[in-house]
């Protein structure tokens, strides 16, 4: 016999409704008692058999059926963080309706269950998602498998011994344009370059400007649609820095930054980030935005809040 | 919580509820009162409805009208809320109701619950093997109910359920049968029953009128069977004796001894006479029945003067007690009191016969001589032995003697004790059975109510009391042969034109006899298996069934025995059928002896990464095999098992 899950123990409770059913079982028995009835006596002992007999039932659909790799992309707060479970089943006994729970560490806790899941032998992909309120490392207790096939009576269930975590970035929130470019060190200044760099004039509005580069102060005070010009460097850089952010709050500052990043990355730029107690480097990427954004996500929630 | 829980259920699942509540009830129908059955009804297509999307569900306060109609609907048509049958019916409307409520799944767990107890319900009022069998069903039906009300094994085709339900309940029969015997027996009721526990039965009562024996004349209901320690006395000599009547008022026989009742010595039961094992259907009377003439007394009986033997209470229920008779022994004892009750006849009743007794008497020389007149007299004179005697309206035994000369053996057995008080001679009528129906198949005897039957003893001084059966002078086959032989009718194929045919009888007879046999077993073992048959069964295996340790060890020691003997089963063929999986696991096994053991949740690749980290050595290898066994069966790429066979067997770790 193979071991089918090492090192897991699998435990097995009556559901409320098995106690239901005992207490049935009893006044059953106590009527069989009374009115001294043969056949009564012999159902209310199936009964109770097959109550018993379903113990093993219960406990043999979940042993053998192996969960691996928990993990789960890492979101924004407030979006959905989806789970990658694979069950395996590693006999070709067929399974009935395995149900797998997932559930974040500390309070608030939020919890995910999946649908009764059968299984064929082999493996079965499943997808759970579960909300996100706060950034920062998220743990997940023990995923649990667990089964009340076949009548609902007992319950078997299985913690594999694994620890999932996930990360949540800030949410991207704020309304402020992105800081200024600098110009890198060592470029060379280009006249009335498209770039986003350093503040050079104004021109009259083009088709193809982009609409950040508006001067809408001047709009609002109808003075025709000047548009900013810069002259900057190319590769063109961006510093998104802690103290760039005009906001009194930690987590606001943290979201706008985290928008930033977004908008830089999308746009191209090489950006840096600057946080009070650490910084990147420059870059530009999926990898360089994952590393900025875990700064974001990181960073130590002050103490005030 | 989740949300997969709190979906009604399906169509599908209230057609499984509904047909198996609607099952569960269909043989109550007779017992529920009529507006039960068919609200019970209404409220499941009601349902069937609802889940169908025809019909909306019942407003709220429909709803709470009718679960407080429930009561005072009950209470009308009982006249109580209690016992067996305002039980029964309370629970079918209740069951009804929630039918129609069901909105989740635990509801609909409910309703199986009531399903349940509707099952043992029935038992209460048939305990025969086809509702035991009709049950059986049921509850594999409602078993797989219960497993597509879970949503479980939903996935499963409802055949595959039933199957899978079978199965379960197939498993569940050794547990079922191991509480079944070892589970201590009580005795009697645990509280007093409710008044309608026990319905009529047909059977011997303690008076006797004419009409009364004959109207057990078409009855084929058992009334007790006998298994003999040995051959069986002939049919003639079969006469079990039951209550014996001392008074009558001219037209209704009545007991009268009340005299001590006392137990008979064993050593009265020298090896002589016969011994046999009455088992008595239940007849709500104290008294039981033996071969006259019974010379000691069953276990927990008593006896009276009159050779009468007794329970201290009613028997409720079927009852096996072991008794010892001796054909050629009569009573003895006779008290100047009792004679003179023997002779006593109410004043002014049966003029006629009284004087005809009296004439006869004064013609015959003996005593004797008189007994032969009277009996020659019945034999003689065209009397008809019949089912069907006409009403007798004025002094019965006048008119019977005299003018009707129809009757059963009570007309018969009256006016020969009239005769014979009248003339001075002591007697009394004993009533009882006589024959019955040997059943070679169980090989005992069936006594049955239409074997019901009534004779007189005489009081001789020289012999005691005598055994007169006056039916006999009239109806020979009637005693030598059995009610069988001489009313064949009574028992004939049920179907018409084969009634006379003598090969369907025959066929008829066999199938009877090998049907009872079977009824016999199952009375004994099944139903009748109580706190004696325990006691007998446990001395067997050596445990004391006063003891409740050592039954409850028995108990849990066999359960779990059986358990265990059931998960090796279940557990048999566990190891993988998927032979990549097999080599891998031969792969890791390798390993394991090496002491490098793959974590509890170490994926293939994982494994291998840190097989390669700790253990370069053989690091070529182990990526070769894991990568062939991650290919054979994740990958999609066809990939040939015999590669990852020949690496895994040249292993050597």
């Amino acid at each position: 016999m193979q071991e089918p899950l090492p090192g897991t123990r699998l435990y097995i409770l009556p559901t409320g409704n098995g106690l239901l059913f005992a207490m049935a079982l009893l006044v059953m028995l106590l009527g069989a008692i009374n009115y001294d009835s043969g056949l009564g006596y012999l159902f209310t002992f199936l009964l109770t058999g097959l109550a018993l007999v379903t113990i093993l039932h219960t406990h043999r659909n979940l042993t053998g059926v192996q969960l691996r790799t928990a993990d789960a992309a890492p979101v924004f707060a407030g979006e959905p963080a989806i789970f990658q479970l694979c069950l395996d089943n590693h006999t070709d006994q067929p399974r009935q309706d395995i149900r797998i729970r997932i559930q974040t560490r500390p309070a608030p806790v939020h919890s995910s269950r999946s649908a009764p899941i059968s299984l064929d032998a082999g493996l079965r992909n499943i997808e759970l998602p579960l909300p996100t309120h706060r950034r920062g490392w998220l743990r997940l207790k023990q995923p649990r498998l667990s089964s009340t096939f076949p009548l609902g009576l007992f319950r078997a269930w299985t913690q594999p011994s694994m620890e999932p975590t996930y990360l949540v970035y800030p949410p991207p929130h704020g309304s402020l344009a992105l800081p200024s470019p600098r110009g890198g060190a060592g470029s060379e200044r280009r006249g009335e370059s498209g770039g986003d760099e350093d503040f050079s004039g104004f021109r009259e509005h083009q088709r193809g400007d982009s609409p950040r580069q508006i001067h809408w102060k001047a709009v609002a005070r109808e003075q025709g649609m000047p548009v900013k010009l810069f002259s900057g460097a190319q590769p063109r850089e961006l510093d998104l820095c802690w103290e760039d952010v005009p906001l009194a709050d930690s987590e606001q500052r943290l979201a706008q930054l985290c928008r930033w990043i977004l908008e830089a990355e999308k746009q191209g730029y090489s950006y840096r980030l600057k946080l009070p107690d650490s910084q990147s480097v420059a870059g530009n990427g999926n990898a360089h935005q994952h590393a900025c954004l875990k700064m974001l996500a990181l960073y130590p929630a002050s103490d005030e809040s | 919580m989740t949300l997969v829980q709190q979906q009604p259920p399906s169509a599908a699942q209230m057609h499984w509820l509904c047909a198996s509540m609607a099952l569960v009830i269909v043989p109550h129908l007779t017992r529920l009162p009529l507006w039960a059955g068919i609200s019970f009804a209404l409220l499941a297509l009601w349902r069937l409805g609802i889940a169908h999307g025809h019909i909306t569900r019942p407003a709220r306060w429909l709803r709470v009208f009718l679960v407080l109609a429930i009561l005072p609907a009950v209470y009308l048509s009982q006249g109580t809320l209690f016992g067996r049958s305002a039980g029964l019916t309370l629970l079918t409307a209740l069951a009804g109701m929630k039918l129609l409520e069901t909105r989740c799944p635990r509801d609909a767990y409910v309703v199986t619950l009531l399903g349940f107890f509707l099952v043992i319900t029935h038992f209460l009022y048939q305990q025969n093997i086809a509702i035991g069998l009709y049950m059986l069903l049921v509850v594999v039906l409602i078993t797989a109910t219960l497993m597509t009300i879970h949503g479980h094994g939903m996935s499963l085709t409802p055949i595959r359920r039933l199957r899978y339900a079978g199965i379960l309940v197939l498993q569940a029969f050794p547990i079922a049968l191991l509480l079944f015997l070892l589970f201590p027996r009580l005795p009697g009721p645990l509280w007093g029953l409710p008044k309608d526990a026990y319905s009529a039965v047909t059977g011997l009562g303690e008076t006797m009128s004419p009409g009364s024996v004959s109207r057990l004349g078409l009855s084929n209901a058992v009334a007790f069977r006998v298994e003999f320690e040995g051959p069986p006395p002939p049919t003639a000599a079969q006469y079990w004796r039951g209550p014996v009547l001392w008074n009558t008022d001219g037209r209704t026989w009545t007991g009268g001894t009340r005299g001590p009742t006392h137990r008979l010595s064993q050593g009265n039961g020298d090896g002589n006479g016969i011994h046999y094992t009455v088992t008595l259907e239940p007849h709500h009377q104290r008294w039981l029945f033996a071969l006259d003439l019974p010379v000691s007394t069953p276990h927990g009986s008593v006896i009276n003067e009159d050779f009468q033997l007794f329970k201290r209470k009613q028997i409720r229920r079927r009852l096996r007690y072991r008794a010892h008779s001796r054909l050629d022994q009569r009573p003895r004892n006779i008290s100047t009191l009792s004679a003179a009750r023997a002779l006593a006849l109410p004043n002014g009743a049966h003029p006629a016969s009284r004087a005809l007794a009296q004439r006869w008497r004064q013609e015959s020389d003996t005593e004797q001589a008189y007994i032969q007149r009277v009996l020659a007299h019945f034999r003689q004179q065209p009397f008809y032995y019949t089912l069907r005697p006409p009403r007798l309206a004025g002094d019965t035994v006048d008119e019977f003697m005299f003018s009707s000369r129809r009757g059963f053996c009570e007309h018969y057995a009256a006016a020969f004790t009239v005769f014979m008080r009248a003339a001075g001679i002591p007697a009394r009528i004993v009533t009882g059975y006589q024959g019955g129906e040997y059943n070679p198949v169980g090989e005992y005897l069936i006594v049955r109510q239409r074997d019901a039957h009534a004779w007189v003893e005489l009081w001789q001084a020289d012999q005691g009391w005598i055994r007169v059966d006056p039916t006999a002078a009239v109806s020979p086959s009637r005693i030598e042969l059995g009610m069988d032989a001489t009313i064949p009718q009574a028992l004939g194929p049920p179907l018409l034109g084969l009634a006379d045919n003598a090969a369907a009888r025959e066929l008829w007879r066999n199938f009877r006899q090998s049907w009872d046999a079977l009824n016999n077993g199952w009375n004994q073992w099944v139903l009748g298996y109580g706190m004696e048959r325990q006691r007998q069964l446990l001395a067997r295996i050596h445990i004391d069934s006063r003891e409740l340790t050592d039954i409850a060890i028995a108990l849990i020691v066999s359960i779990t025995l059986s358990l265990g003997l059931l998960a090796l089963w279940l557990w048999r063929r566990r190891a993988p059928s998927d032979p990549v999986l097999r080599l891998y696991g031969r792969f890791c096994h390798k390993l394991k002896r090496r002491h490098i053991v793959r974590g509890p949740t170490e994926g293939p690749l994982d494994y291998c990464q840190r097989l390669v980290r700790e253990h370069p050595r053989f690091a070529t290898e182990v990526t070769e095999i894991s990568r062939l066994y991650m290919d054979l069966r994740y990958g999609s790429k066809q990939v040939d098992i015999g590669l990852l066979r020949r690496a895994v067997k040249a292993f050597r770790p």
